[in-house]
């Protein structure tokens, strides 16, 4: 490929587009955060659905107007397959299958996941494999094992809440907004990590995730302290509940590491935001990357640079492409 | 003028091109007891009658688009499509409505009588619309439930004929309310490539985007966890 790929991510409630270069560099990256459904602590699937057909449109006219490119110059449209929210992903796949397949361009399904450890490979400073991926974010949980661009092995992944999903129930409990990722850890800063002792579902086996054991956990403690006490030791509750997510992501990112015999992280999602993950990880004393913070939430550029590496559909399997909402079905 | 139109509105996959003066359609009915097929028989075919006539998307001049109501998954394939399309090519883009477009063929068909068309909106209810004998709308797009029949059409005493899908629960209200079925024209009941061809020649291109008619307030309920 010589010429630059548009990329659409409409996987969950941001609407993305972005233009990447064929050398893996981003020449824009839009994201439109719709902000609408924090009045109900949590993604409406409908509101999403309906607010990404609104945006569309508008989001792709931005990445290839800040990109300076018209649709004539680029060679190729990619896209989220999956997973994600069904009705979300429809708007993205038909959209980008509609500029595809009347143009005749190559169309790249993208699988969401690849796309959270592909944004690792963004130019001018990639983070090249192997390494050991940790993606945590609102919708998904991961620990992948990353031996070359094309693909990852999944480790382990969450049985049941994802990280930032964890983040955001806690953040209800102590009556903070939604998203309650740095509401909880801005609170946690005054607080003692070690007040309480919440699970880590270290008695799972291998390397997968839990964290409804610690969301319960929280629920019991904030029953026990009553409104009043509970809002007297909110510090103290939201610092040791942040200790225990941090500890059970970074725990088994350490056994990762240990089995694939890789002394090299990378971590992404919305949740490599959060200081004491970052703090914790880089104590790890190994290579560590994150990419910058537009590129670890959700956005289009990624699923760009995923593409880079696939092949494109032939124009018979870009007609029937489907998005798919929970794991990508195998070939 | 060179135009495309379709609608996903309904289990059916209806598309059309109207080049020249006359029209190219192809209608596509999931099987029994599946679900519809509209994004992965779309744009397939689309291109599929373009390549008959000969013609390439560049040629295109206006998109028609059915815009419901109807099932929200068909109404964001059609729409989201259409978003696409458009920016790929010249084209412009005119929503068609989905019932005025079921509509159309029975009015012509009987000039001097009402006309309901009825796409089924599920959980029960039918989305609705209808037209008096010279054309003009007696009653806008809206839900309905089988109790609301008898009100809707003794609203307006005509001689109703109601074409579309009657799920279960509906026959009794529309038999009491006086209202008739096009017997030994069940095509009737469909939505025709030609009638969305008509309506998208008449009706004007949008310039923001292209947003379907729901006539449904989303569930606001976050996702279940
Ligand atoms: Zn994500």
């Amino acid at each position: 490929m010589s010429g630059p790929l548009l990329a659409l991510e409409t996987s969950c409630d941001d609407t993305c587009a972005a233009v990447v270069g064929p050398d893996g560099r981003i020449l824009s990256n839009v994201i439109s955060s719709q902000g609408i459904h924090d009045a109900y602590g949590g993604v409406v699937p409908e509101i999403a659905s309906r607010r990404h057909l609104e945006l569309v449109g508008a989001v792709v006219d931005d990445a290839l107007a800040r990109a300076g490119v018209g649709l004539d110059a680029v060679e190729g449209v990619a896209v989220t397959q999956g997973p994600g929210l069904a009705g979300a992903l429809l708007v993205g796949v038909s959209a980008a299958k509609g500029i595809a397949l009347s143009t005749g361009l190559p169309l790249y399904g993208v699988d969401h996941l690849q796309g959270h450890v592909s944004a690792n490979f963004v130019a001018p400073e990639p983070f090249e494999p192997p390494f050991v991926a940790l993606v945590a974010s609102g919708g998904h949980t991961m620990l992948a094992h990353v031996r070359s661009r094309r693909g990852y092995e999944l480790l382990g992944q969450t049985i049941d809440d994802a990280a930032g999903e964890a983040f955001d129930k806690g953040a209800r409990m102590l009556g903070l907004g939604f998203p309650g990722g740095p509401a909880l850890e801005k609170l946690a800063r005054d607080g003692d990590p070690h007040a309480f002792d919440f699970p880590v579902a270290d008695r799972l086996d291998g390397l997968e995730f839990s964290f409804s054991g610690l969301k319960t956990a929280l629920l019991y403690a904030t029953r026990d302290l009553g409104p009043r006490g509970t809002a007297d030791r909110a510090a103290d509750l939201a610092a040791s509940y942040q200790e225990a997510i941090v500890t059970a992501l970074v725990s088994r990112v350490a056994k990762a590491v240990g089995e694939c015999g890789v002394e090299r992280v990378a971590i992404g999602g919305g949740v490599a935001a959060n200081g004491i993950l970052r703090e914790r990880v880089a104590g790890l004393g190994m290579e560590w990357h994150a990419p910058e913070m537009a590129l670890c939430t959700d956005n289009a550029a990624m699923i760009g640079v995923a593409a880079l590496e696939l092949d494109p559909l032939d124009q018979g399997e870009a007609a029937g492409m489907e998005p798919y909402t929970t794991s990508r079905p195998s070939a | 003028m060179t135009l495309v139109a379709f609608d996903t509105s309904t289990p059916a996959t209806v598309v059309a091109v109207e080049a020249g003066g006359s029209v190219s359609s192809l209608r596509l009915d999931p099987p029994p007891d599946s679900h519809p097929a509209h994004s992965t028989q779309l744009l397939g075919a689309l291109r599929g009658l373009l390549d008959d006539l000969g013609l390439l998307w560049e040629s295109v001049d206006r998109i028609g688009v059915g815009v419901g109501p109807g099932t929200f998954t068909g109404l964001r394939i059609a729409a989201a499509t259409a978003e696409g399309l458009r920016r790929a090519n010249a084209a412009e883009v005119v929503p068609v409505g989905s019932l005025e477009a079921l509509s159309l063929p029975a009015r012509r068909f009987w000039p001097s009588r009402s006309v309901c068309a009825l796409i089924d909106a599920r959980r029960g209810q039918l989305f609705a619309a209808g037209w008096g004998p010279g054309g003009d709308i007696a009653f806008a797009p809206r839900v309905v439930g089988p109790e609301e029949i008898e009100d809707l059409f003794e609203a307006v005493p005509e001689d109703w004929t109601a074409v579309g899908e009657v799920p279960e629960g509906f026959e009794d209200a529309l038999r009491s309310a006086g209202v008739v079925r096009p017997d030994g024209k069940e095509a009737l009941n469909l939505i025709d490539g030609a009638a969305l061809c008509e309506l998208a020649l008449v009706g004007g291109p949008v310039s923001g985007p292209l947003l379907p008619e729901y006539l449904r307030e989303p569930d606001a309920r976050p996702r279940a966890n």
